[in-house]
């Protein structure tokens, strides 16, 4: 029977790895290299006690703790404490990320394309797909903390222990696998590959939303999410292992929900059935309507998203300027329009380091959505297009036009919701609208640039496409560690973000807006004409 | 009128890289004629057919499509037009009557009675979504909206790889009324007794090379005829003769055989045979299968090529 069901696990899973092994290599080197280098360099970095205290007032601000975790109170800091409070929570993210997208394509992925079909003839267990997709999801998980742990012991920085370098490896290696695992379980529920890798991300940014609310309110309840567990390890101070025992048993509930629903469901078909539909559609008829069609899940599914995510960040507002009503000096000297202003100030600042979280949304959801004119043309929606009197050059205006309006349409949802929150919880004084509108004009044209940029990539070489992702994330991770890395003005400047850096605070220079926007239409322009001139299907 | 050239294809060349995909292609296509364009997998049948649809630009050589090149004049071309995939790949969660309806309308044409009637004839659903189709009613969808469309020219790619017997039958009338109706038609297979049934003209196509073209009667006049005979007298000496191949004696006995001849050899052969006193025989035209096996058959088989493994 155990037989059966798991036959050829094995095989599969020396297959999967072969063909994955540059996907699992490149995560490997992005995420243990950064962690690593950091963890060597540190020393150097931040060398002077002084220059340690004034990184603790960063970390402390609610901005800092919201997207990377709060730091520990009451502990003496260490090289190896600032390190933790950094890094962990938000490579956690990127351990999980990794993980969950390797899943869902192992299992959903392969699925659709028809080989698991192909596969299952084979002599091959009918759980074996899945076993393998969860094994190799342990193997990616344990290189990663192999690699971890001794590069951290290598490293040796100041106050770290071997107790601690190991549980560091193991709680991220655990959230990886936890992610993987539940990828597997969700590929298991809903029909396609999308859906379910949208729902897996949908989860991990829940979890993350939910530690980020507990931790700059009040970080004892952080139990309650899978991200909030990696700062109970209490890693290099109590070194606490019992989060990595909650992982393991949650992992394995997961697994065992996901071979329970696998067992119950036919191959190439989810649990929720598809059911059948009008012949016509007054709407559909041409390439828009149809990409409209196809996308309308996505759409609702960032929209909100990016609302509830503002929403979130919007409502903690009133925790941020709570340091001035506790602060009795304040209280008593300062006048309601210092106070006002004071709050304002804060908020700013806060404002303006959080905002690219929103820039980072609107981007990507503008990416994906050029990505698919290489997509769509790889699953042969493209050539019923092409076989119609539609020309080359609508098709990718459509493509690049629907996901720059798109991609400001998430960027809005996201502002929106954060000036909604905002109105909600800060009472008399709220901070203003035209700081947020600041925001999204400042930023709207960055995010074209970088539309502009993947459009470019997939119009000379669709093969790069994952180019304009890894610039987009490079551009995240300027942005919001800047200060932390001390990176100069002109490295800020390598990415389209980093010249609306000063932006709430500060008014937005015409000049600087301007070339931006320049930018952005010439290389749309060279994109076009580009893919104006290419082969259409690409072998 | 009859005899306009609406396909037009001269030494046509294209390459992936460093891949040769196509090296010389000529083809044509008449109006009121159907061509079969016939070659094993991997011989650049679907390269051809994309690059005279405007989707792969040729590297070398002339694609016209009703007098117009087929890059540079897609748009006004393809209102003149009609396609199907060879791998029908639709959007998920349209159901199939919509998708059918958005070709139509991408194509400026009209949900008919004769898109109705086809519905009804190839026995389609068209409330399912298009993710729950199979392969052969994916490609019933794209059928359906190619044939109920009223244009010049129509292009099919290996259209009946997913259809059963019944359906074939049912579009193999279509295209014959299509061809009574006066439009060029274009049909790639390998399938060679589909093109059989419809075809007028062939063209085979080998690594990206067309090697022979021309009527079905002239390409037959090249061939060998298929000849069954029972005799009074021995046969076997047959065997030695200049023009007769794949000879072998039926049953054991020496008075029934089966071979084949050259057509410029049959009269040679018949003298012979007529002296041997016949008692039966039967003499049968080469199939395409035959015409296919001469330049396939004997050398290298080329190896299936799978478009999706990756």
């Amino acid at each position: 029977m155990f037989n059966n069901l798991f036959a050829q696990s094995g095989r599969l899973l020396r297959i999967n790895l072969k063909r994955d092994r540059f996907k699992m290599l490149t995560w490997i080197v992005v995420i243990i290299g950064l962690m690593i280098g950091y963890a060597s360099k540190i020393g150097v970095i931040y060398s002077s006690q002084s220059s340690v205290n004034a990184l603790m007032v960063t970390l402390r601000s609610p901005a800092m703790i919201a997207v990377l975790g709060y730091v520990p109170a009451n502990v003496k800091m260490t090289e190896a404490i600032l390190f933790s409070s950094e890094m962990l929570v938000f490579m956690g993210l990127f351990y999980a990320l990794a993980s969950l997208l390797l899943s869902v394509n192992v299992t959903r992925g392969d699925e659709e394309q028809g080989l698991t079909e192909l596969v299952q003839a084979k002599g091959v267990g009918r759980q074996a797909t899945l076993m393998a997709a969860f094994l190799e999801s342990v193997v990616f998980n344990l290189v990663m903390f192999v690699l971890l742990g001794v590069g951290l012991q290598l490293a040796n920085m100041t106050g770290s222990n071997t107790n601690g370098n190991w549980l560091t490896a193991a709680l991220l290696s655990g959230v990886g696998l936890l992610f993987g695992t539940s990828g597997i379980l969700t590929a298991q529920v809903t029909a396609e590959a999308r859906t379910a890798s949208t729902y897996t991300i949908g989860l991990l940014g829940l979890s993350y939303l939910v530690r980020m609310m507990i931790d700059v309110q009040n970080p004892d309840y952080n139990w309650w999410s899978p991200l909030g567990w990696i700062e109970r390890g209490a890693v290099y101070y109590d070194n606490n292992w019992l989060p990595v025992v909650y992982i393991i048993l949650a992992i394995i509930v997961i697994l065992g929900a996901a071979i329970f629903l696998s067992a119950r469901r036919d191959v190439g078909a989810g649990l929720i059935a598809t059911r059948a539909g009008k012949a016509t559609s007054r709407f559909l008829r041409g390439p828009l309507t149809t990409l409209i069609k196809v996308d309308a899940k996505g759409f609702w599914s960032w929209f909100f998203g990016a609302i509830i995510m503002g929403l979130m960040y919007g409502s903690i507002f009133n925790s941020i300027t709570d340091v001035l009503k506790s602060n009795k000096f304040m209280e008593q000297m300062f006048s309601d329009a210092m106070k006002n202003k004071a709050s304002d100030a804060l908020l700013l600042q806060f404002l303006s380091t959080l905002s690219v979280v929103f820039v980072l949304i609107g981007t990507v959801r503008g990416i994906v959505l050029v990505n698919k004119l290489d997509g769509d043309a790889k699953k042969g929606y493209l050539e019923q297009f092409l076989a119609k009197p539609v020309s080359r050059v609508r098709i990718f205006w459509t493509y690049v036009g629907y996901a720059l309006v798109n991609a400001l349409m998430a960027f809005a949802a996201g502002i929106g919701g954060l000036y909604a929150g905002n109105i909600a919880v800060m009472g008399n004084h709220p901070l203003a609208l035209k700081y947020f509108t600041r925001l999204f004009a400042g930023y709207s044209v960055t995010i074209a640039v970088m539309i502009a940029l993947a459009a470019v990539v997939i119009a000379f070489a669709p093969k790069l496409k994952s180019i304009a992702m890894i610039y987009t994330g490079v551009a995240f991770v300027v942005m919001y560690f800047r200060s932390i890395f001390k990176l100069k003005d002109w490295m800020v400047e390598l990415v389209p973000y980093g010249w609306m850096r000063d932006i709430p605070v500060k008014e937005i220079d015409g000049t600087v807006l301007l070339g931006l926007l320049v930018v952005a239409v010439v290389l749309l322009v060279v994109a076009a004409s580009g893919f104006q001139r290419r082969d259409q299907i690409m072998n | 009128m009859a005899d306009q050239i609406v396909l037009d294809v001269q030494h046509l060349q294209k390459k992936f890289g460093k891949f040769q995909a196509l090296k010389d292609i000529n083809l044509q296509v008449r109006q009121g004629e159907v061509v079969g364009f016939i070659g094993p997998n991997g011989a650049g049948k679907s390269t051809t057919i994309r690059t005279i649809l405007g989707m792969l630009k040729a590297d070398g050589g002339v694609v016209k499509v009703f007098g117009e090149d087929a890059w540079s004049q897609a748009v006004q071309i393809h209102q003149r037009l009609a396609y199907v995939p060879g791998d029908v790949y639709l959007w998920p969660n349209f159901t199939g009557g919509q998708t059918i309806d958005l070709l139509l309308k991408m194509s400026k044409q009209q949900h008919s009675a004769k898109t109705d009637e086809l519905i009804k004839k190839f026995e389609l659903d068209p409330t399912k979504k298009n993710q729950t189709y199979s392969k052969g009613n994916r490609q019933k969808i794209a059928l359906i909206a190619a044939l109920s469309c009223d244009v010049d020219f129509y292009i099919f790619d290996e259209p009946t790889s997913g259809l059963d017997p019944l359906n074939e039958i049912i579009f193999q009338a279509e295209v014959v009324r299509l061809k009574d109706e006066g439009k060029a038609i274009l049909l790639s297979s390998h399938i060679l007794s589909e093109v059989e049934k419809m075809g007028d003209t062939i063209a085979i196509i080998r690594q990206g090379t067309i090697i022979e073209s021309g009527s079905l009667d002239e390409m037959r006049h090249l061939t060998r005829t298929n000849v069954n005979v029972s005799s009074t007298g021995e046969l076997s000496t047959l065997k030695d003769l200049s023009g007769v191949h794949q000879f072998k004696l039926i049953d054991d006995s020496k008075n029934k055989a089966e071979f084949s001849v050259d057509s410029d050899a049959l009269q040679a052969v018949m003298q012979v045979l007529t002296d041997k006193g016949i008692t039966n025989i039967q003499v049968a035209p080469p199939t395409l299968e035959d015409l296919f096996m001469r330049y396939y058959g004997d050398t290298d088989v080329e190896p299936e090529v799978n478009k999706h493994v990756q």
